[in-house]
């Protein structure tokens, strides 16, 4: 799984995370432009670096930068403390529980294309019964669950097919960065 | 799978209060009771104690099978005085006013013709009753009248009183289960007794919304709000009974002809009084399409509806305005606004 | 890295987890049947005759007689109007179209108004 990076000592590996995160941040600020039913409630494309960093540097690491994305990324775009930002934080949350449960079976059991749309349909859920909870809690919001479910697969599935040639092109060329 | 348990965990959260439903085969059919309650435990024992009661009174009050009523109407044809079960006496008395007030139309002291007919055993007969049986029982028709009331004690003054209070009982018995309820602290209750329903309280988000199915069976012809306390009774052609030579024969028999009464195809009564929504349906069955109206008067009910045998719709103004009518229902609604 | 999750090709395991995704939109559909709130009845009050309730299933207008005149209502795609009635104000006119559940809008001086119901707005119990 992960290696450790000695203290103080940047390595190639740190190199590597902090341009994962810093793609992730940039992904949120560009998927927040994006029209949703529900404003906040997004398809979780930021999660393809998630699982581009799960993949390589294992669970916590990848938890490490969907936290970053979503505190850096409120931040950037001035949604710190907001519905958006508490939106993004269950949904992050709850995409890394997901993968978290899948990341704990045998390995070969679930590859990318599972992890992902798990992780893209527990975002949306996630985000959809936060934002029916805590801001909107009219009955008509959790009629929108089947039409985000559907999303959620759609998005899951267009990550893994993302992670999947990135991942394949990794493995076949050693590491630019 | 995180998302779903979230969103589960979530629903089942906001939901303190619920709708229990608990069904059982008490009183000869199918009782349902439907309460909305935060304490589940209170509204179980509630409904256990009612289940049990029910039972009880069914017993009780049985027309053919032995107990206290047949019990009560082999004493009743001796003309003597003699005090009967506890169970027996209200139900007695307050079948008389009802008699009175659908003048002889609801008679349940004429169990004889019922039996006659077949309507007294399990399984029915497959042909009617003789002419000359049913005319030489109704020339000498006993009467809720030849019973005399004193101070507990009762007198039948008729060698052949039969007392069959089918007409009322379930309605009484309802009433007794919506009390029984409201002692248990239950404020929130719709109790159905095989399609004669009564409503304490409401749904919480709206009143118990009752459809009234449609005589034809096919679906549901009208929908009523029920207001705390009030019931919805109706009586129909097409209950209980059997088909001799195409024609058929059901349980609600005219006292005036000794023959089912065919005088209109179903009658639904809406009043808080279960035992007279009751007793009046079956009334005013009998008296049918030309006599309603009358008959609706002296029993005091003032929310009718009565389909007939061209599937036209006749009511009262004052059901008028409590009911709500499906587009495909009926081709004509007749008003009949001074009852 | 582990060498299992270079696997770029979708397994068992992954389509058993996309089924069960796909599962929970029916199920959500179902278990949500209760919150949605897409009508699919209306009830037309009016002072002549007894309330009624009409599917929204065929696109038709229909004309109710009230104290002034005729009200017509139009029902379209599961949503309903009133295109015209014979109020001064014609604020029932004027709201446009109603599309959910409890939703509604009277005309109160020709004594119309028409209410939208949901599915689950049936009955409590049957009455025979």
């Amino acid at each position: 799984m992960a290696s450790q990076a000695p203290a103080l000592q940047i390595s190639r590996e740190d190199r590597q995370i902090a341009l994962l995160a810093s793609l992730a941040v940039a992904i949120h600020i560009l998927e927040s432009g994006i029209p949703s039913p529900v404003p906040g409630v997004k398809p979780g494309l930021a999660n393809i670096i998630t699982l581009l960093v799960l993949f390589r540097f294992g669970w916590r690491y990848a938890a490490w930068v969907s936290g970053l994305r979503v505190l850096a990324g409120s931040l950037l775009i001035g949604t710190f403390m907001s519905p958006t930002f508490f939106l993004s934080l269950a949904g992050a949350t709850a995409s890394m529980l997901a993968i978290g449960v899948l990341w704990l079976l045998p390995k070969g059991w679930v590859g990318v294309y599972g992890i992902s749309i798990l992780a893209a349909v527990s975002h949306v859920c996630a985000q959809l019964v936060t934002a029916w909870l805590l801001f909107i809690p009219h009955s008509m919001i959790l009629g929108l669950l089947p039409v985000l479910i559907a999303a959620g697969i759609i998005f899951g599935i267009f990550n893994a097919i993302i992670v999947a040639s990135i991942q394949k092109r990794l493995t076949e060329q050693p590491s630019p960065v | 799978m995180p998302g779903l348990a979230i969103v589960l965990l979530s629903l089942s959260a906001c939901q303190s209060e619920e709708v229990l439903s608990r069904q059982s085969f008490v009183f000869g059919t199918l009782v349902e009771v439907k309460i909305r309650t935060s304490d589940r435990d209170q509204a179980i024992d509630a409904v256990d104690t009612l289940f049990s009661r029910f039972d009880q009174l069914h017993t009780d009050w049985h027309a053919w099978k032995l107990g206290d009523m047949t019990a009560t109407s082999a004493k009743l044809s001796q003309d003597e005085w003699f005090t009967p079960a506890a169970s027996i006496t209200p139900v007695l008395e307050y079948s008389q006013q009802l008699y009175r007030d659908s003048r002889g139309l609801f008679n349940p002291a004429m169990g004889s013709l019922i039996a006659l007919w077949g309507f007294h055993a399990d399984t029915l007969p497959d042909k009617p009753p003789a002419e000359t049986a049913i005319d030489s029982i109704l020339r000498n028709l006993p009467g809720m009248d030849d019973i005399e009331f004193n101070n507990g004690r009762v007198r039948g003054h008729h060698p052949h009183i039969i007392i069959d209070a089918g007409g009322m009982a379930k309605g009484y018995a309802v009433d007794t289960g919506t009390e029984l309820l409201r002692k248990h602290g239950i404020n929130n209750a719709l109790l159905n007794a095989g399609g004669d329903l009564c409503g304490i309280g409401n749904r919480g988000d709206r009143a118990w919304r009752v459809g009234i199915r449609h005589p034809n069976g096919q679906g549901v012809l009208a929908s009523i709000d029920l207001s705390d306390g009030e019931c919805v009774f109706t009586s129909g052609d097409y209950e209980r009974g059997y088909d001799y030579e195409n024609r058929h024969y059901h349980h609600i028999i005219d006292p005036r002809t000794g023959y089912p009464a065919n005088g209109a195809v179903s009658v639904t009564v809406l009043h808080p009084d279960g035992a007279r929504a009751d007793a009046a349906s079956t009334a005013l069955l009998v008296a049918g399409v030309d006599g309603w109206q009358d008959i609706a008067r002296s029993m005091k009910v003032d929310k009718v509806l009565l389909v007939d045998h061209q599937g036209r719709l006749h009511m009262t103004a004052g059901m008028q305005k409590r009911v709500v009518i499906r587009d495909n229902a009926a081709q004509e609604i007749i008003i009949a606004p001074q009852v | 890295m582990n060498a299992a999750l270079t696997i770029t090709r979708p397994g068992i395991g992954d389509l058993a987890i996309l089924l069960l995704c796909l599962m929970l939109i029916p199920l959500s559909l179902h278990w949500l049947g209760k919150a949605r709130s897409v009508p699919d009845a209306i009830r037309i009050t009016s002072p002549d005759t007894t309330s009624k309730i009409y599917s929204l299933a065929p696109d038709r207008t229909l004309n109710v007689n009230g104290r002034l005149g005729t009200s017509s209502i139009e029902i379209s795609n599961g949503s309903a109007r009133f295109t015209s009635s014979p109020c001064s104000g014609k604020h029932c006119v004027l709201s446009g179209w109603h599309s959910r559940s409890g939703s509604g809008m009277a005309c109160l001086p020709n004594r119309v108004a028409m209410t939208l119901l949901a599915p689950d707005d049936t009955y409590d119990g049957l009455n025979y």
